[in-house]
């Protein structure tokens, strides 16, 4: 899956950020190219998605080009957007988002209630661990939304975001041990900077699928769905 | 008023079509297209009309043709001739159309023939091609950049009179300046134009000048209210792309003003001058059809041209893809995150 960063500054951001981690990866993943796309990844918050969505779509085969984006609005607010969205040739939307605080079933009651504030029809058609695909509906235009939710609640946090991923491939290739108490993944991963092992973790999330799989379960299978 | 543009063959564009408003507003990509159409809209009234340029490598130091400064606008390294107007060069026709008028760019020989369907012009050369005769009003070297028309027909227009601006060609609009500088001096330009910037340089302007610099050379002078003169050359860039393209203007009143890379130069405090112009030009009937890569200044033009018709194009297998849309358009699309620039107009 090849990656279309829509905003100019998102861009420079996300490729400056991929090409850390390989420069071969840089090209194989994003697209700057004047492309037709008809699938939407929309980032809901957080700093390291940028990074570590690439790696997964560099993990799904394919030549598929892929739409990704950043709005201003920032987690369940952006469905406010999907009117827009969908009055273009976009069909079928992922949004990935934190679970900081929240519930997963919270989440998806707000989701589901933002799409009946837009007379958007939806109807459940998977229901996953933290990621859940809509069948949609608006006027004319048919759509896919996939939903998924980052966090882990095998790491013990206050909040749970995308940086419990990075926290558990951490642990798992043995750069930190096992926190036993609440931790703020956040600040743990950035801290890990100091040490120069997140490039060594992203590196080894880049080269293994198996591994990237195990520890972004619900962001493949969902990205899955865009294929 | 150009309502519909429609290119078949012509430069990068295999075929597309447009409707055109009063200001009319082309985002996209680099390679999409944009300046194509400007430069259709600068050929289409008379390849072979004369344009207030003057391109200083020509020995004549004659006023060039718009068919000249386009050529000359994509001259790569010596290679002249004409054949770049046809898509991928080897097209046999090209056709520029707007409306119901037509006009062809035929390949024959080493010639592109221009050809219209409105027979207006003074006087037409004929060939026979495939079992019929063509009639020509002019001719193009496909290698070479030798033109041929009746001098009559220069003044013939099939369009009404369209100006390119581009920074690019600001040289060469600075020779016919120097060149035709008694006529434009008696009309009042120059003290017109330099009002005007002195209302957003920090500089009083009271005129321009044309006055001996070092070793008696000539120069294009802005003259101060204190009696000193700053050279044209001398200014921001932005400056003397606007100078020079308000004299042109004044001096031609063209019907049709097309701007490539309007944002070239430009900082915010010009680009509004410049939308302020537009849309006093707008009012006053002239069409106007700008390009740009900025975001900002398509904001601030259509801040002062509400009906402003703004598209996104973008070009597939030498189609061209448009799409239309309103200022408000363009700012949801960019807060839900969708930047038109970043986008095939395909998408939309």
């Amino acid at each position: 899956m090849r990656l279309k960063p829509t905003p100019p500054v998102f861009a420079t951001r996300i490729i400056k950020k991929v090409s850390k981690i390989s420069k071969r990866l840089k090209y194989e993943v994003i697209e700057m190219r004047d492309v037709d796309f008809d699938t939407l990844i929309i980032l809901g918050d957080g700093d390291v998605d940028d990074v570590v969505i690439p790696i997964i779509c560099h993990h799904l085969d394919g030549t598929k080009i892929v739409g990704i984006t950043k709005p201003e609005r920032t987690r369940i607010s952006i469905l406010k957007d999907f009117p827009i969205y969908i009055s273009s040739k976009i069909c079928k939307i992922a949004l990935i988002m934190d679970r900081e605080d929240d519930t997963v079933n919270n989440i998806y009651e707000q989701a589901e209630k933002s799409l009946q504030d837009l007379n958007i029809k939806f109807e459940l058609a998977k229901d996953e661990d933290q990621m859940r695909k809509y069948n949609c509906r608006f006027g004319n235009k048919i759509f896919d939304f996939i939903l998924i939710i980052s966090g882990l609640d095998e790491i013990p946090a206050d909040k749970h975001r995308i940086e419990d991923h990075l926290i558990k491939a951490a642990i798992n290739l043995g750069k930190i041990e096992q926190p036993n108490k609440k931790i703020d993944t956040k600040e743990a991963w950035k801290a890990l900077d100091k040490k120069s092992i997140k490039d060594e973790i992203l590196s080894k999330l880049k080269e293994s699928k198996s591994f990237s799989y195990e520890i972004f379960r619900q962001h493949f299978r969902g990205l899955e769905l865009l294929k | 008023m150009v309502k519909k543009l429609k290119l078949i063959n012509f430069r990068g564009v295999k075929e597309g079509e447009l409707e055109l408003g009063d200001l009319t507003i082309l985002v996209g990509s680099n390679n999409s297209a944009k300046t194509t159409i400007l430069e259709a809209l600068f050929l289409a009234p008379n390849p072979l009309r004369f344009v207030p340029y003057i391109l200083p490598s020509d020995p004549s130091g004659k006023t060039s043709t718009a068919a000249l400064i386009v050529h000359e606008m994509h001259k790569t390294l010596n290679g002249d001739g004409y054949a770049f107007l046809l898509y991928k060069y080897i097209a046999e026709k090209a056709i520029i159309q707007w409306d119901d008028i037509e006009l062809k760019l035929i390949k024959h020989g080493d010639n592109i023939l221009l050809v219209d369907n409105k027979n207006i012009f003074h006087n037409y050369n004929t060939v026979y091609i495939s079992g019929k005769d063509l009639r020509f009003f002019g001719l193009l070297g496909l290698s070479s950049k030798s033109s041929w028309t009746n001098e009559r027909n220069r003044e013939i227009l099939l369009m009404p009179e369209s100006l390119l601006i581009s920074s690019e060609l600001i040289k060469f609009a600075q020779w016919y300046i120097y060149s035709n500088w008694a006529y434009i001096a008696n009309c009042g330009i120059p003290i017109e134009v330099a009002e005007d910037i002195s209302h957003f340089v920090n500089e009083d302007y009271i005129n321009i000048t044309i006055e001996p610099f070092l070793a008696g050379k000539l120069a294009i002078f802005g003259l101060l209210k204190d009696g000193s003169r700053i050279r044209l050359g001398d200014l921001g860039a932005g400056t003397q792309v606007y100078i020079i393209s308000r004299i042109l203007y004044e001096l031609k009143k063209p019907q049709i003003l097309l701007w490539d890379d309007v944002e070239s130069h430009m900082n915010p405090r010009m680009l509004i001058r410049i939308a302020e112009w537009f849309s006093e030009l707008v009012e006053n009937g002239v069409q106007v059809v700008v390009t740009t890569h900025s975001l900002e200044a398509v904001r601030i033009l259509a801040e002062f041209n509400r009906n402003a018709t703004i598209y996104i194009t973008s070009l597939e297998n030498g189609v061209l893809k448009t799409k239309k849309l309103t200022i408000d358009d363009v700012e949801n699309l960019l807060s839900a995150g969708i930047d038109i620039r970043m986008i095939g107009a395909t998408v939309l």
